[in-house]
């Protein structure tokens, strides 16, 4: 801290003696913290050491055996999660920190391994025949009860990204527009059903202070997924498109409840840009599809742009003061 | 020289002061809300994500009008000058940029748009006229991220005025013939070390409160760069295709082995300073280099299979974190493993969790809905912003 600048503060009194002693004090036994560098060269030990190792077991299989393989990742899995029993602290449904700074890490390991496991279990073996279903349904359930038991937000990601995987859709941030075909209705579908789920799982987590932070995940997740498959809806079903931005609005509108109630310029962020493209693509396809005009209609669309931007940015100047002020 | 209301930015200074010292409970609440009452700041500066909206829209609104302008004058007057088009259309925004200074925006994401557009427009207008060669370039690049630091305070301009400069000085330097070409990776470890002495020490006078955090910026800027000189890749690779130096497969370069000295042991030197002098700058830019080393010596070493190098490398790495961690159990020499009082914004957004899911998750869709590409997003208008 600006110590000289705390001594005019003082002199113009306004800040008293004890503050300046004490910010002084402060100043003389301020500790560097390592803590995220320490943290990074632990995160990037874990993924190297995953990684090798798959690559490894991949490389040698001939020589190893399959089962010799399975074993040592079973082993390592259980060994993992025997720790993770052992050190936690005493459960409870409000916010349970861990116990030191390597079981957070060791938990995932713990759990990585274990869904290699079931899935090496399945391609090597056909475990479970041909219930494929049973290959993610079991590994999401362990990490649900990992994510909840030791209170672990990264295992409910990864938990989150499993069930949406078991029920057909991939989730996570770089492939939920990628490796989604969202010209099928199925997936729209089970996108639009996953989505108010993870929202009401959201709300329940919340009401019934079921470890309340997980709330945000379940929301965040849930609120893409939502409007991401009411979007694909509108694009795909062509005939009734405008019912679809019905559907949107409402989302939206539920939404800004939300933001407002929770005073989130992140939800905030969200539904505007995401009812910015559903509104565009309405008046796109109206000027080009339903009124069928040309030149005009360029026109028509780049004021259009530049029209709604415009408002959009008044919109957001209005919202950023009324939930400041709330 | 600063377009923003400079008393206000120094009062900005102050208060983000007041804050911290309030934060690690050094000063009571009714002292805070005094200073932040002497201390007055105007500015329109909204929260983070609104600043990213009102950036995106910003950006929207400059395109079409930009497009819009370029439909009314090429239907109208037959001309096809795109390139003037852009330069004119660039001082435009830059005009419209002051305007929205002087209504107060601040980091508001308004004027972040404008500055960046009214930059790209002036410089991708002038390559459209004109056949600019390289040295060219990097000058106008100089002077208009020159310009915009001194005028904006933005820091990545500051980084981007720094390596328009040591391009410059690299450019110039060798038309002077052989003997220059040989020595540039000196020079500019020499200009880049100096110039980051220079910026250290001026930091250390307390310049003007503004401008502090484009002055790091350079600073990181400058001790990249000048490792980037001395590494034996780059010099070597860098020799191959500028100089036409003609080196077969396992040939190194002449003093070799001085470059080799310098790209693993600056990185070495970094972290050593940083750790003796607390400067988490010079100590986080050691350890983003030691990768550099990593790769230097792996792409002309093979000295392990990459699966093995990993293996050790992750076990290193995991043993390391843990036994520093250990070792720093109660706080020794003033370091802490614990985390200091600056809040990140990582940390609201559990970003940490995002990341775990993205890079671990292994799990594949089952296959009848399996990958398949091109599914139909985005289709929607030109829209940006898929998040």
């Amino acid at each position: 801290m600006d110590i000289p600048l705390f001594e005019k503060l003082q002199a113009n009194g306004l800040i008293s003696d004890e503050s300046l002693v004490k910010l002084k004090a402060y100043e003389n036994s301020k500790l560097f913290s390592l803590h995220w560098e320490l943290k990074t060269i632990l995160y990037l030990g874990i993924l190297l050491l995953s990684g090798g190792l798959g690559i490894l077991v991949y490389k040698n299989i001939d020589t190893i055996g399959h089962t010799a393989i399975l074993v040592f990742i079973g082993l390592l899995s259980a060994g993992g999660f025997l720790y993770c029993f052992k050190a936690k602290l005493p459960f409870s449904f409000a916010k349970v920190a861990a116990p030191n700074a390597f079981f957070d890490y060791v938990l995932l390991l713990a759990c990585l391994c274990f869904v290699t496991f079931i899935g090496y279990l399945q391609y090597q073996y056909h475990f479970f025949g041909n219930r494929f279903g049973l290959v993610t349904f079991i590994p999401m359930l362990v990490l649900f009860f990992s994510a909840y038991y030791f209170d672990h937000l990264g295992i409910l990601s990864l938990a989150i990204t499993n069930l949406c995987a078991w029920a057909g859709i991939a989730v996570t941030p770089l492939r939920i527009l990628q490796d989604n075909d969202f010209s099928s209705n199925t997936i729209i579908y089970t996108g639009l059903v996953m989505g108010v789920g993870l929202i009401v799982t959201g709300l329940i987590t919340r009401a019934r202070q079921i470890k309340p932070h997980f709330a945000f995940t379940y929301t965040n997740f849930g609120m893409h997924i939502l409007f991401i498959s009411v979007l694909a809806g509108m694009f795909l079903f062509t005939m009734v498109y405008l019912l679809w931005f019905v559907l949107l609005g409402g989302v939206v509108f539920y939404f800004y409840r939300e933001a407002l109630r929770t005073k989130s310029f992140y939800f905030l962020l969200v539904l505007t840009l995401y009812s910015y493209i559903g509104l565009s693509y309405v008046i796109i396809r109206i000027l080009f599809f339903t009124l069928n005009t040309d030149v005009g209609g360029i026109y028509l669309s780049f004021m259009y742009f530049i029209g709604t931007a415009v408002g959009l940015i008044f919109f957001l100047i209005r919202m950023n003061k009324k939930i400041k002020a709330a | 020289m600063i377009a923003y209301n400079e008393q206000w930015l120094n009062n900005l200074y102050v208060r983000d002061e007041a804050n911290r010292a309030f934060e690690s409970d050094c000063i009571g609440k009714e002292e805070k809300e005094r200073i932040w009452e002497a201390y007055p700041a105007g500015f329109y500066s909204p929260n983070f994500f609104v600043r990213i909206g009102l950036f995106i829209l910003t950006c929207i609104i400059v395109q079409f009008s930009l497009g819009l302008l370029g439909l009314v004058i090429f239907s109208a007057f037959d001309n096809e000058n795109i390139g003037g088009l852009f330069i004119v259309y660039g001082l435009l925004v830059y005009a419209g940029l002051e305007f929205m200074v002087r209504k107060k925006h601040y980091k508001s994401g308004v004027d972040d748009a404008l500055m960046w557009m009214a930059a790209g427009a002036v410089i991708g207008g002038i390559n459209a006229v004109a056949d600019v060669s390289w040295l060219a370039n990097a000058f106008l690049i100089l002077i208009l991220s020159g310009y915009f630091f001194a005028r904006f305070a933005n820091a990545i301009m500051a980084a981007i005025a720094f390596i328009a400069f040591i391009a410059v000085v690299f450019l110039c330097f060798i038309r002077l013939g052989p003997i220059a070409k040989a020595t540039t990776p000196f020079l500019i470890m020499v200009v880049t070390g100096l110039l980051y002495l220079g910026i250290k020490q001026f930091l250390k006078k307390k310049p003007v409160a503004p401008y502090t955090t484009g002055l790091t910026v350079m600073c990181i800027a400058a001790l990249i760069c000048f490792y980037v000189a001395g590494n034996y890749y780059v010099v070597r690779e860098a020799s191959i295709v500028m100089f036409k130096l003609d080196l077969q497969e396992n040939e190194s370069i002449p003093l070799g082995w001085l470059f080799w000295i310098l790209t693993i042991i600056i990185p070495v030197i970094y972290i050593g300073r940083g750790i003796q002098k607390k400067d988490p700058v010079l100590l986080r830019v050691g350890l983003l280099l030691v990768a550099g080393v990593v790769f230097t010596i792996r792409y002309y070493y093979h000295v392990l299979p990459a699966e093995t190098a990993m293996v050790i490398g992750g076990i290193f790495f995991i043993v390391l974190s843990y036994s520093v961690t250990r070792y720093l159990h109660e706080a020794k020499y003033g370091f802490t493993h614990k985390k200091g009082h600056d809040a990140f914004l990582m940390d609201k957004l559990q970003v940490e969790s995002l990341v775990i899911a993205q890079t671990f998750s292994s799990s594949q869709t089952p296959a009848d809905t399996g990958p398949q590409f091109g599914g139909g997003s985005g289709g929607g208008g030109g829209a940006t912003g898929e998040f």
